[in-house]
């Protein structure tokens, strides 16, 4: 770029820019404590998961250097201990590049006259002239202070479903995971096919991840995958359920019959997981993902030779009632995500 | 005096730009965000030359003052800077030395450009400040040639002038012509990244 910009383009962004708002409104002072706001929101992103702040994050410096605005209630915490302590919503001072700590949301627009104040909930905002502004973010991440780690996770396995799972694309699936060619039929045992199929299409399609690999747990039971990112403290846990029926080795019997109690099954044992779990993660961000692959046909008899389209597909939107919704009371549980797996033959 | 001066900006960078990645700095960040500091200086009406040592740029585009690495050699050699793999952080020591030369009245005047580098970079995802700084006009116009080429001089000076005209023009005309230096630094990161991606 040898020639200058013009004046007009830099006026819009000057208009438009976060940091120039919030001078324009708080003055200098205001643009120095922005300064220090955002060195520690790039701190505080670090240690908490965005994708787990469903009840928003509001941080703030005071306009006033040593004024504490929290009331006494407010816990110390260091950056690395913010998620041994928060569950979906905060609230921050930073104070002297400490941060005091309410584990729930305040409105923002309360401190707008004594503090400069950020806001998440979703996106970025900062308070301009006693209202949320929202922050120009033209990335394609939610934040701009934040990396996105369970939403690329989310991203692979939506992927996943559609370009792998659905028509067993892949290879992996396509030849271990059906004991017949028309896809009626799992194999005897498809869960270590189930594994190590989206263990290895994380691996080679999620951006930063350090690894992915069966838990180790010394006395409780495991779930199937644990992916954890590079440079960050984020976990996610991936428990894997099938629906369906398998046929033993020699396809002469039906092995085993997994139906939707099992995904239900499956989903309180991420629960009790996560809850195990939790001391040994403190200073960790996790998330609990349920996957369950769906090859459910419907009056499927062994050593039957027909499938009607309306049989075979009868699952397709069939979805799995889960009872309590654990997602919904839960930050660290996603809404369990079903793969249903399409027969490759049917008959009309 | 350049060196103490390159020795300086070392650790204060280096110093920075942790804070800002939270890894360490690495040895072309502290390169390139010295340059940009010294750029800063020049946009606040001071003379390139005032900087104490000079910058050329590499064939490849980016910013280079060898007194910084014979600093940055310096004080690794002297237990101040911690090598990493890939980036160097502030030893124990070195935030004492740091602290003490911060006090030199000399200091403040360097912390200023120094700070508002950091501060804008701050306030840009951190990414965007080495790629923005690429498409300054004085390294694009190097970007490819066979040979280094020197930096603010009176020909750089020609080129980057425009830019800093029309950036104190649109803040004063904004009724921010006293705006905080970072703030100008990040909005002229914005106009290079933005003219990277409309690929002029």
């Amino acid at each position: 770029m040898n020639e200058a910009p013009s004046k007009d383009e830099v006026m819009r962004l000057i208009e438009e820019f976060y940091a120039a708002k919030v001078e324009r409104c708080y003055g200098r002072e205001g643009g120095a404590r922005l300064l220090e706001l955002v060195t520690a929101l790039d701190a505080i992103h670090e240690s908490l998961a965005y994708e787990k702040l469903e009840g928003g994050l509001t941080v703030m410096v005071a306009l006033k250097d040593d004024r504490k605005l929290l009331g006494a209630k407010a816990m110390e915490l260091t950056p690395r201990e913010l998620p041994s302590v928060i569950e979906g919503a905060a609230t921050i001072q930073v104070l002297d590049g400490r941060l005091l700590v309410v584990p729930e949301c305040r409105d923002p627009l309360k401190f707008a006259g004594d503090a400069v104040v950020y806001h998440f909930q979703k996106h970025d905002y900062f308070v301009i002239d006693g209202e949320l502004d929202q922050v120009i973010n033209t990335s394609s991440s939610p934040s701009l202070f934040g990396t996105p780690t369970f939403l690329n996770l989310e991203e692979v396995l939506d992927d996943y479903k559609t370009n792998q799972a659905r028509h067993s694309q892949c290879e992996i699936l396509r030849e271990h995971l059906w004991s017949d060619d028309r896809h009626w039929w799992f194999a005897n045992k498809p869960e270590d096919v189930l594994q190590r199929s989206l263990k290895r299409h994380v691996r080679a399609t999620l951006r930063g991840v350090g690894e992915v690999r069966r838990e180790q747990v010394v006395g409780t039971r495991p779930t199937d995958l644990k992916v954890t990112w590079s440079f960050t403290n984020r976990i996610a846990y991936i428990e894997i359920k099938w629906l369906g029926a398998s046929l033993n080795k020699r396809k002469t019997k039906v092995s085993k019959k997994c139906s939707a109690k099992d995904a239900k099954k499956g989903a309180a044992q991420l629960a009790e997981y996560l809850d195990l779990n939790k001391d040994d993660a403190a200073e960790h961000e996790t998330m609990g993902y349920l996957v369950v692959f769906d090859g459910r046909r419907q009056r499927l008899k062994l050593g039957a030779t027909e499938l009607s389209r309306e049989d075979a597909l009868h699952f397709l939107s069939e979805e799995v009632e889960y009872e309590p919704p654990l997602w919904e009371t839960r930050s660290d549980f996603r809404r369990p995500r079903r793969f249903f797996l399409e027969p490759a033959e049917v008959n009309d | 005096v350049a060196q103490i001066d390159a020795s300086f900006d070392v650790l204060r960078l280096c110093s920075g730009i942790d804070r800002l990645s939270g890894n360490g700095a690495t040895v072309a960040e502290i390169h390139n965000f010295s340059y940009f500091s010294c750029l800063l200086s020049v946009y606040d009406g001071r003379p390139a030359a005032n900087w104490g040592y000079d910058f050329y740029a590499t064939p490849t585009g980016s910013p280079y003052a060898r007194i910084l690495d014979v600093a940055i050699g310096d004080l690794s050699a002297a237990g101040f800077l911690l090598p990493g793999p890939e980036t160097l952080a502030l030893s124990t020591t070195g935030e004492k030395v740091l602290g003490e030369l911060e006090r030199h009245i000399l200091a403040a005047e360097r912390m200023r450009y120094l700070d508002a580098a950091a501060g804008a970079a701050a306030l840009v995802p951190l990414p965007t400040v080495t790629r923005a700084l690429a498409q300054e006009p004085q390294l694009r116009r190097v970007l490819g040639a066979p040979t280094k080429r020197d930096l603010l001089d009176e020909a750089g000076y020609q080129l980057v002038q425009p830019h800093f005209q029309v950036l104190a023009e649109a803040f004063e005309e904004q009724g921010m012509a006293d705006a905080d230096l970072a703030l100008s630094g990040a909005i002229w990161l914005m106009t290079l990244s933005k003219s990277e991606e409309e690929g002029e």
